[in-house]
């Protein structure tokens, strides 16, 4: 509290952020590259009202129909849906993402506009997040550091629950049952007058994930092929949302959330025999949000506190585990002056205090205040320009003022020419900073330039969009191993780039009037490279694509899901043989509606993973699934 | 819709220019890896080897083989493989001999007999066991292992040392391979915390026990003859590497350790390293030269009589009678591996984010002769 009391006392409150942890058992002698990181730290979600939020940037949004369709981790709802690449260790295994090609720590998750991502690692892991009861996910692509602080330099990933103030009653439970004793099971209820809004919640996932591997070329000493060992878990989420409407610009809402996994890691290839690592995650969310609007005012005020707790045992079968615990108060202030149809001001504040420590890290506190606002200009009304600029006072770093400049111009109809310049940042996490003997209490802050340019394209029900992008990230925090020892540690080295283009398209067909085509696909191509050794990074593939195509006719929905990687490198030789191979891979879906009335409806599905049995990688040695199934039902009632 | 079309040339175009390709995505090269290497002293443009194309009838038994760890779970560990004569040499080369199998885990130790060589994984538990000359998988053991480190060899017999859980300090002990059935003795030899390498003479197994994750300070001797009887002998902290030289003595090279407080934040207390000579008929320690805080070592090798250690990104040369430690060596640079043979030292670099470069030096001349890319973390030179 201390250096920003006054700011306090003009009427904020405050909440955080919240973390996570970091597997990794320091006692290893070499640290893994790429799954340890950072720090979290502020960052703002401005007004919604505002269309300004993700100007000039790429964003697709997915909903509960592309959940349920991938519903066995947030990780394989991302892969199947959306342009960002994944390196994780299997379902049950940590996951991070590799947003146009950057780190882990590079991509910021927000709930409900309050970012998560770990403390310890500065990453969010996607397996050890439940996101099956939400109602939309927001994935921006790009830098947003202005509105999310530090990590929105790849993208930013938003999960959101909606509450509604409208007279309404309605419930969803989902069921999901397959291959490997997996079970996804979700319910959700909303309940809502003209003044009050409630959403409950409760997820439960689980899998003894005990499938055969594919690749023969390993054996177990009798000759006999391997499956995967010590790696089920299971998790749960159960939350909250309750909103109170007291007049049409005046709103109060509380979000909570609780999340709980235990997973156990698996060893992979080849001895699968030899695993024995486990993990439990547990945290808890809690957001009061209130929105005010008067004359041309708008405003919002978030308070947010947010705990999270990890904790690793490196053998299941000794109690004996290290820890990682945060707890972040998090308080946002938003104001919006409409000053007229052309110009809008918008000015946010806001307050981050972290505390962290593990079980040989002391508690150590990050404050953060940030202020900045924007000013949106429309001088035509088909051109919307948003300048932005930031300023974060950081107990622990010397931020950077970060600014945004974002523009769009309608080019006649259904055309849209979109540009978004940026600088970003991220700050160095409590992993880098403090692990004892390796970590670098003076890191800097990694900082971002990016540039991207494309548009939207609409004709019909088709629409396309195309974004080039260019990302120049200096002081890029790299793990290497120091001195003549491998004790990897921490340091400001890389000054790397990362160039490419994203491109999204959706589009609906109606054949003979009765039969009803949806198509819908994300290609990224991206060049990462260091620019000190002129190489290509390693782990960033340089092609991704995956496609939905969807078949409805009367009660039946056909589906087929696609995905390829290219080949990804896994080390700095970008020899084959320290390599990923490229691969592509099918799920067919059916469902079938068995009862529609106008209170009820119960659809069934069954749905076949990895349709023709290749075996595939996404981490070296960790063969994934061959063909699998499941089968589930989906079952809305009002 | 003609400005649409536009619009649609205008990110076409932006497409195409960002599908550029660049020499950024091309394998490291020899050439480029001395390129961008501190080179030692060069007295003569060294040698850099072809590589050798390796296929189904290809032998390997007129060269010696380099072992790279690779890292700590990411299952890149490798074996190199350089002709004697230092012309030709090749990476990976087990997984060419093996259907493309790859030896996925941490790359220890390897330890040879006339017939096979025994190839231990640490992190993925396992022992490979391959022919020798042409390097074709014969047996693997999956079972019995935990955190193998090192393998000696007495007659059909092989000991491997095992940290147990490396956080556990009470459950070291040393697998029993039965070399002619290629199976472990369900009976272990359980022996104090941090086992690490391991050589025999008359029957007996010399352990260091450098202390896995935390420390320890001796070397146990296990007498196969006798029940397995074990005796110990107290040297500096952190012993690691030992062999016996031609007079008969074993000496061992202790790092030295440094201890830390109870979260690991601080450095309480730093002990010194040393070289000691111990007289096995007494299993005493005859001679210890000190390596103090500072100049401590961490690689020995030998060579006719020659005893040579790496310390400060210098290696230096002593004996058996010598009484102060050099002051000059050969600075090598900073290295994870070394061994010497006829008079050359061969050293491989600290790399464990690219290939390391494996390089000979004459000794004589301290001309650096050769150089060569091995794997990526290579850390033993096997003659």
């Amino acid at each position: 509290m201390s250096r920003y009391s006054n700011f306090i006392l003009l009427g904020l409150w405050f909440c955080g952020v919240c973390l996570h942890a970091q597997k990794k058992s320091f006692l290893n002698r070499k640290k893994e590259k790429g799954t340890v990181t950072e720090l979290n730290e502020v960052k703002v979600y401005g007004f919604k009202n505002s269309k300004t939020a993700h100007q000039g940037q790429k964003v697709i949004t997915l909903e509960n129909k592309e959940i349920i369709r991938n519903p066995t981790n947030f990780t394989e709802t991302l892969r199947f849906n959306s342009p960002i690449a994944f390196r994780d260790f299997g379902n049950g295994g940590v996951s991070s993402a590799r947003f146009r090609g950057t780190s882990g720590t590079n991509t910021s998750v927000l709930w409900n506009g309050i970012p998560i991502n770990a403390v310890g690692n500065g990453q969010t892991d996607f397996n050890a997040l439940s996101i099956n009861t939400t109602d939309e996910i927001k994935v921006v692509s790009g830098g947003s550091s202005v509105a999310y602080g530090s990590g929105a330099i790849g993208g930013s990933i938003i999960v959101k629950d909606n509450l509604s103030f409208s007279k309404h009653q309605n419930a969803q439970v989902f069921s999901s049952t397959g291959s490997f004793t997996t079970s996804n099971n979700f319910a959700k209820l909303n309940i809502g007058t003209d003044q009050w809004a409630l959403k409950l919640s409760a997820a439960y996932n689980r899998s003894k994930n005990d499938y055969d591997f594919l690749d023969t070329r390993f054996r177990d000493e009798d000759g006999n092929t391997l499956k995967n060992e010590n790696a089920d878990y299971d998790n749960y989420n159960i939350d909250a949302s309750l909103g109170y409407k007291f007049s049409n610009t005046n709103k109060l809402y509380l979000y909570t959330t609780k999340y709980e996994g235990d997973r156990f890691f698996s060893a992979g290839l080849p001895n699968p025999s030899s695993g024995k690592e486990r993990n439990q995650d547990i945290s808890q969310r809690n957001l009061l949000k209130w929105i005010f609007q008067f004359s041309k005012f708008s405003q919002s005020l978030k308070l947010a506190y947010l705990t999270q707790e990890s904790r690793y045992f490196n053998n299941r079968f000794v109690n004996r585990s290290n820890f990682i615990k945060s707890k972040s108060w998090y308080a946002d202030y938003n104001l919006n002056y409409r000053h007229s149809e052309i110009i809008n001001f918008n000015y946010f504040i806001t307050y981050e205090n972290i505390l962290g420590y593990t079980d040989i890290i002391s508690k150590r506190t990050r404050e953060s205040l940030a202020i900045g606002g924007s000013v949106n200009y429309k001088p035509l009304k088909s051109t919307t320009t948003t300048f932005s600029i930031r300023n974060e006072n950081n107990s622990d770093f010397s931020v950077p003022v970060i600014v945004s400049f974002a523009g769009e111009q309608k080019i006649g109809i259904g055309a849209t020419l979109k540009t978004n310049i940026s600088t970003n940042y991220r700050v160095p996490t409590y992993n880098e900073l403090f692990w004892p003997q390796v970590g670098d209490p003076n890191l800097e802050p990694e900082k971002s330039k990016q540039f991207e340019i494309g548009g939207d394209f609409k004709w019909r029900k088709i629409s396309v969009s195309a974004t080039y992008f260019y990302i120049d990230i200096e002081d890029k925090v790299q793990w290497l191993p120091s001195g003549s020892s491998n004790l990897w540690r921490p340091r400001n080295l890389e000054k790397v780039v990362h160039k490419g283009f994203e491109i999204s398209a959706k589009a609906a067909i109606t054949v003979l009037k009765k039969h009803y085509f949806n198509f819908i696909t994300n290609f990224t191509q991206t060049l990462a490279k260091d620019l000190e050794t002129n190489r290509r990074l390693p782990f960033v593939p340089q092609r991704l694509w995956n496609f939905n195509i969807d078949y409805n006719f009367k009660r039946i929905n056909f589906f087929i899901q696609h995905l390829y990687q290219s080949k990804v490198f896994t080390s700095n030789n970008l020899s084959d043989f320290e390599s990923i191979e490229s691969f592509g891979i099918y799920n067919f879906g059916i469902n079938y509606i068995i009862l529609k009335k106008t209170k009820n409806k119960v659809v069934v599905g069954a749905k076949v993973n990895n349709v023709f049995n290749s075996l595939y990688y996404f981490t070296t040695l960790r063969p994934n699934p061959g063909r699998n199934f499941s089968v589930n039902v989906n079952y809305k009632f009002r | 819709m003609k400005t649409n079309f536009k619009l649609l040339i205008v990110v076409g175009t932006m497409l195409f220019a960002s599908c550029e390709s660049d020499d950024a995505s091309e394998p490291l090269t020899v050439e480029r890896v001395v390129e961008t290497e501190t080179v030692v002293e060069v007295v003569k443009d060294p040698l850099v080897t072809e590589q050798l194309e390796v296929d189904d009838t290809t032998v390997f038994d007129n060269g010696f083989f380099v072992s790279a760890e690779g890292n700590f779970g990411s299952k890149d560990g490798s074996v190199s493989y350089v002709s004697n004569d230092l012309k030709t040499s090749t990476n990976f080369v087990f997984r060419k001999k093996n259907a493309n199998k790859p030896l996925a885990g941490l790359i220890q130790s390897i330890a040879f007999n006339d017939e096979n060589a025994y190839i231990i994984n640490n992190d993925g538990a396992i022992i490979t066991i391959v022919d020798r000359v042409t390097l074709k998988e014969k047996a693997i053991i999956t079972s019995g292992l935990e955190n193998p480190r090192y393998m000696a060899i007495i007659g059909n017999k092989g000991y491997i040392t095992n940290w147990g859980d490396g956080l556990d300090t009470t459950d070291d002990y040393i697998a029993v391979l039965d070399l002619t059935t290629n199976t472990l003795d369900p009976n272990t030899i359980p022996l104090a915390n941090g086992v690490e390498q391991i050589v025999s003479r008359d029957g007996k197994l010399y352990v260091s026990h450098k202390g896995a994750f935390s420390n320890n300070n001796i070397i146990s001797v296990i007498d196969t003859n006798n029940n397995n009887a074990v005796e110990t002998i107290t040297v500096k902290d952190h012993p690691d590497e030992l062999f016996f030289i031609p007079s008969g003595a074993l000496v061992v090279l202790s790092e030295g350790h440094n201890f830390f407080n109870s979260t690991f934040s601080e450095i309480i207390r730093r002990s010194d390293g040393a070289i000691s000579f111990i007289d096995v008929s007494t299993n005493t320690v005859t001679k210890e030269l000190p390596l103090p805080v500072g100049n401590r070592a961490s690689l020995l090798a030998q060579d006719k009589g020659n005893i040579y250690y790496y310390s400060n990104d210098s290696v230096f040369t002593i004996n058996e009678t010598t009484i102060n430690l050099p002051t000059e060596g050969i600075e090598v640079g900073n290295i994870y591996g070394m061994n010497v043979k006829e008079n050359t030292l061969y050293t491989c670099s600290t790399a464990f984010t690219t290939f390391s470069t494996l390089k000979a030096i004459d000794l004589e001349s301290t001309s650096l002769t050769f150089v060569s890319v091995v794997g990526l973390g290579a850390s033993k030179i096997y003659f």
